[in-house]
């Protein structure tokens, strides 16, 4: 009795151990099979060519933005201030990167830009516009603007608001200015068929409409102008006789996103053709000349 | 001859008392069958004889009238039967001659898909014939009955990997002239979302010739590219068969694609090609099949050729290319020595190759690069087996991006399952198949500029694709052929393979008809269109370049051939010659229409047969039954019916046992755990007693319990078990049936949580209602056991286990409780 009662307790740790190993062996494929399924296939030759692809052959930095070819070539303002906005940044703290013309699709938050990084970093995986600064400041090493200021949260609200609701207006929802300015920019270049032109112009602007009704309850041109007219007159004051803004050495993100709005409504290339924004801000020469200075690193 | 009665004649009467021996019936019924049928064919027989004597007798249609065809245009009918007068004839008809017509048209007449079959015929001769010709007139009757003109589907269907749900509205004759108007909507884990509308019509009255016009709006989940595409467009085709079976079809699409939806990690080259892309294209589609069966042939073969040209010249469009595809199939029957007939034992190969040959857009003369939505993509369960959906050609990662040239083959042995023979659907099968896919290749790996740059780029990667070999998988699987769609379950090793390229090893199943080497019936023809509506026809691929289910639905392109309105004619009607089909009892093949749905994934649809018991009934669950059980436990002075159970539905005493853990959680206990688990134990306890107590079987003889119930036919009803009994179980206490029971008789208790959930049951009253109410659950439990059971004078002894089993519930639920909290400090529960 007492050697089998001796016996016993060393055999159970034994069987414990065992019996979820067997457990597992009975879901898990037997072990001969394996051998015999690792030996498939037989061969394997290197992978099929990829078909021709622009963004494939690059391997730099690549940032998605409205532009055109010629865009691309030159490293052009792109004609959407919130794509220039984070070109200009990109280019102020001094990384390099090229333009990629795309559309809102490609984007896996559903606006560009966007940013793809070099192939090493990271594997391929977007960055939306709302981490590049993120990303730009780990990768150069330059200083977030937000905290040293802090005045530079309520004036961003003066762009976010006041300036780009007046130009949602000027460029989509004014008819001559949408023909002339954004059909042949946003809509044109989609696609070749008129139907299809026309059902994406439509979404647009009523895209711009949903996005204003968002503020208030009607659209009242004269007062979102008035209201971007007080924008420009506190960026102005902001401004006053520095060279950039918060009177920092280099251009910042700040400087970036006055620059994406003031660039593109002085542009005289886009062919505007009612322009009343344009009349606000040029009679704030210090703005005016911000911007001239800031069209050198293009 | 007045013999008095003899003992045998006395014997004679007590014989005929006796019920008929059931096997004596059947051989009489079926004696009767024979000879009525021996009847049948000696008419039909002497009918033919007698045309055949007459068959060269002159006569002249003189009129031909459509019976019932209210909805129909006269214009639409005149164009059918115009050439079938004689008076649009040059020469008389002779008897036959004028009788193959006649069966001719009605033929046409029930391709067109909007009578009912069989359309009966009749032959009236006038009474005087033509005295100047001497020939006789004959009146055609044809006599129809218009399909309901509209009629709506729902339903869901399983298949190509994918699940959806999908409502269709038909129209047939909308504008009385055969034209079918069609509406789908469709909503799935793949394609999001489709709605689809098509119109077609007969042209010139000919059902063999059809034009089609129709839009689509769809979102589909490309995951195998991780992205979604939407479509939105529309096509037009002209739809014909040729008398020699060749199937045509030519036409234009006109497609808005969107490339959207993209996800976190998507590769670059999918990234690329976001966004807008009109396709405009004419195609063309010739198809040819000649196999014995479409999923799983004996013999024959089976070719298709696409080609569609897009963006050329005035197409325009944002894509231009010429995509041609070729497909084939053959079959070999392998015969084997010493087996009568077909050994079953059949040798398939099948070969697949296309190409996209890049063309310049309008006046532009450079050739537009492949987009990726054109592209061709290849491999999959029911591609190229033993590779992952899309898993061969270029991946960027993990994304399928397509190619622009591809080839693919296969060769399948198939052999009879032993013992099941070659009668049965069932085949095991033994597979070697492979392809390549190439996107075009270009020297320097730049896009070629010039149209004589495009053809070296095709030249040179068409010769790419023997570089080599291809990628390739074998493997052995089971093939079962359903009459609407074929499944496979293979396991597939893959033998060659490229880096990137997904093979699988292992278990592969797969569900359809876009078998690569068994290719897609094009749902016109076979049959009818009604039958038709969920085939997922090829169209669709031709708008994106790969196999993806459009739903787009066909009318019909012609039904089969009547075969009631072929051959002689037989019966007779009046004074002239009848011709009318055979009626549906004799050949027995006419209500084939009114089975199932044929379309290839109704083996998976919930659509069923008309007349179907609706969807909660046939899961079991049925309100009138759960309120009858219900009522009878709760009035004890029931009479209890001993088929109350027959059902042995479980949701009621689901619901009850649920309710009763509910009620406790509200009274501040969560016990769910112990009342399933009780429930659970007790139940088969409680069964495994009561089926041992029970008698064994009441319809055996041998068995003194309850001779009268052999009298009672219906006991031989048990919806779960055969009354086949075994051992010492009964015969009808099963065990769906004991726990149904358990469960309604339970409703007692349930009632008094309830009454937990506001007063304290820890107290003395609480004691009391817990005590009546378990004596009630006992009381109706165990009477209901001894009727289900067929159990005589042992009630005490079936209510004694069934009353522990409530008494534990009843504990649970005074412990639940608050009150007075006297047992449960005893207890040492707080």
């Amino acid at each position: 009795m007492t050697t089998n009662n001796d016996s016993r307790p060393e055999q159970r740790p034994d069987d414990s151990r065992r019996e979820p190993h067997r457990a597992r062996d009975f879901f898990s494929v037997p072990a001969p099979v394996k051998r015999l399924f690792d030996r498939f296939p037989l061969i394997t030759y290197p992978a099929n060519e990829l078909p021709h692809c622009a963004l494939s052959t690059q391997r730099g930095n690549r940032l998605f933005v409205f532009t055109d070819a010629a865009g691309v070539r030159r490293g052009r303002p792109s004609f959407n201030p919130q794509c220039l906005k984070w070109q200009a940044y990109l280019k102020f703290v001094g990384i390099d990167f090229e333009l990629i013309s795309s559309n809102n699709h490609a984007s896996p938050s559903g606006v560009l830009p966007f940013l793809l990084p070099s192939p090493p970093a990271d594997i391929s995986t977007p960055i939306p516009a709302s981490k590049l600064q993120k990303w730009a400041i780990e990768e150069v090493h330059c200083e977030e603007e937000q905290q040293l200021n802090v005045r530079f949260e309520v004036y961003s609200s003066l762009l976010d608001t006041g300036i780009r609701n007046a130009w949602l207006y000027s460029l989509y929802l004014n008819h001559e200015n949408f023909e002339a300015v954004a059909r042949p920019l946003y809509v044109n270049p989609s696609t070749t068929n008129s139907a299809v032109r026309s059902a994406l112009a439509a979404q647009l602007q009523q895209a711009a409409r949903d996005e204003l009704l968002k503020s208030s309850t009607y659209i009242d041109a004269s007062a979102l102008e008035a209201e971007a007219a007080e924008a420009f007159e506190a960026l102005s004051t902001l401004l006053g006789d520095k060279v950039h803004f918060f009177d920092r050495p280099n251009p910042g993100l700040f400087d970036a996103s006055v620059f994406a709005f003031t660039h593109l409504i002085l542009d005289q290339n886009m062919g505007w053709k009612y322009n009343r924004l344009g009349q606000l801000l040029s009679q704030h020469e210090n703005l005016v000349q911000h911007r001239e200075r800031l069209l050198k690193f293009f | 001859m007045s013999s008095p009665l003899s003992a045998e004649d006395g014997d004679i009467f007590e014989r005929l008392q006796q019920p008929a021996d059931p096997k004596v019936l059947e051989e009489q019924q079926q004696a009767v069958n024979e000879r009525l049928h021996a009847i049948y064919q000696k008419a039909q027989t002497r009918l033919g004889e007698l045309i055949d004597q007459n068959s060269t007798l002159p006569c002249a249609i003189t009129s031909v009238q459509v019976l019932n065809a209210s909805h129909t245009r006269r214009g639409f009918l005149e164009n059918v039967f115009n050439p079938l007068l004689s008076s649009n004839q040059k020469r008389p008809y002779t008897l036959s001659e004028a009788l193959r017509e006649v069966s001719a048209r009605a033929d046409k007449l029930s391709r067109f898909d909007i009578f009912q079959q069989p359309i009966s015929v009749y032959l009236d001769q006038l009474p005087e014939s033509d005295g100047q010709t001497g020939l006789r007139n004959l009146n055609v009757y044809y006599s129809v009955k218009e399909k309901s003109r509209v009629l709506l589907k729902t339903g869901t269907d399983l298949g190509n990997t994918e699940g959806s749900a999908y409502g269709n509205l038909l129209w047939r004759n909308v504008f009385g002239g055969a034209e079918n108007l069609n509406f789908n909507a469709s909503m799935g884990t793949r394609t999001r979302s489709a709605y689809q509308a098509a119109f077609d019509t007969p042209v010139l009255s000919d059902p063999d010739f059809r034009l089609e016009v129709g839009g689509i709006s769809s979102a589909t989940q490309k995951s195998w590219a991780s992205h979604e595409e939407v479509l939105r467009g529309g096509w037009s085709k002209l739809r014909w068969l040729s008398r020699s079976g060749h199937r045509h079809e030519f036409g234009y699409n006109g497609f808005w694609r969107q490339v959207t939806g993209l996800a976190e990690n998507t590769s670059p080259t999918v990234r690329a090609d976001a966004g807008d892309s009109v396709k405009s294209s004419v195609f063309h589609s010739w198809t040819t099949d000649r196999r014995d069966s479409p999923f799983l042939p004996s013999r024959g073969y089976y070719a298709k050729a696409f080609n569609e040209l897009a963006g050329w010249g005035p197409l325009k469009g944002d894509v231009a290319f010429w995509k041609s595809e070729v497909e084939t199939q053959s079959v070999l029957p392998i015969p084997i020595p010493g087996i009568n007939g077909d050994s079953g034992i059949s040798f398939t190969t099948g070969f697949r190759a296309g190409f996209l040959y890049p063309l310049g857009l309008g006046s532009d003369s450079r050739p537009r690069i492949s987009r990726l939505n054109d592209r061709f993509q290849l491999g999959g369960p029911t591609d190229v087996r033993g590779f992952r959906l899309s898993g061969l050609g270029p991946h960027d990662g993990a994304d399928a991006v397509g190619g622009d040239v591809y080839a693919a083959g296969s060769a399948n042995l198939l052999f009879p399952l032993p013992r099941l023979g070659a009668e049965k659907p069932l085949r095991l099968q033994a597979f070697v198949n492979g392809g390549r896919l190439l996107p075009l290749r270009t020297s320097q790996k730049v896009a070629p500029t010039s149209s004589a740059e495009a053809t070296e780029a095709m030249t040179s990667t068409i010769s790419e694709l023997g570089n080599g070999l291809p990628s390739i998988a074998a493997g052995v699987g089971l093939v079962y052929a359903h009459p609407a769609a074929r499944f496979e379950l293979n396991v597939s090793l893959p033998l060659v393979l490229r880096k990137g390229e997904e093979g699988r090893k292992g278990l592969q199943l797969g569900i359809g008809i876009n078998f690569l080497y068994y290719p897609q019936q094009q749902p016109y023809g076979a049959q009818s269109s009604a039958q038709n509506l969920q085939f997922y026809p090829s169209t669709y691929s031709s708008v994106s370049g790969h196999t993806t289910p459009s739903q787009a639905s066909y009318g019909g392109f012609g039904a089969p051939p009547n075969p009631a309105a072929q051959g002689y004619p037989v019966g007779g009607v009046g004074g002239g010659y009848g011709f009318g089909s055979p009626t549906a009892g004799v050949s027995g093949r006419m209500n084939e229409q009114g089975g199932l749905r044929t379309g290839w994934l109704a083996a998976f649809g919930t659509e069923g047969y008309d007349d179907e018991p609706p969807l909660l009934e046939e899961l079991g669950v049925n309100f009138e039954h759960i309120r009858t059980k219900t009522l009878t436990v709760l009035n004890p002075f029931a009479r209890i019916d001993q088929h109350l159970m027959d059902d042995s539905d479980l949701y009621g005493a689901l619901l009850h046992i649920v309710l009763y853990g509910t009620f406790l959680l509200l009274s501040g206990k969560v016990f769910y755990g112990y009342i399933y688990g009780v429930a659970v134990f007790g139940t088969v306890a409680l069964h495994l007693i009561l089926s041992l107590m029970s008698p064994v079987s009441p319809l055996d003889p041998s068995s003194s319990v309850q001779p009268a119930t052999a009298a009672d036919p219906s006991i031989n009803y048990d919806p779960h078990n055969k009354p086949d009994s075994s051992g010492h179980f009964s015969a009808t206490l099963t065990f769906p049936r004991s726990a149904s029971v358990l469960g309604y008789c339970f409703l007692p208790l349930v009632l008094t949580s309830l009454l937990g959930i506001m007063v304290p049951m820890d107290t003395m009253f609480g004691y009391l209602l817990t005590t009546a109410a378990v004596g009630w659950c006992t009381y109706s439990s165990s009477g209901m056991f001894c009727a289900v059971a067929r159990m005589r004078g042992m009630r005490g002894l079936v209510a004694y286990p069934l009353a522990l089993f409530y008494v534990v519930f009843g504990i649970m639920g005074i412990f639940s409780s608050r009150g007075s909290g006297t047992l449960a400090a005893k207890t040492g529960a707080t």
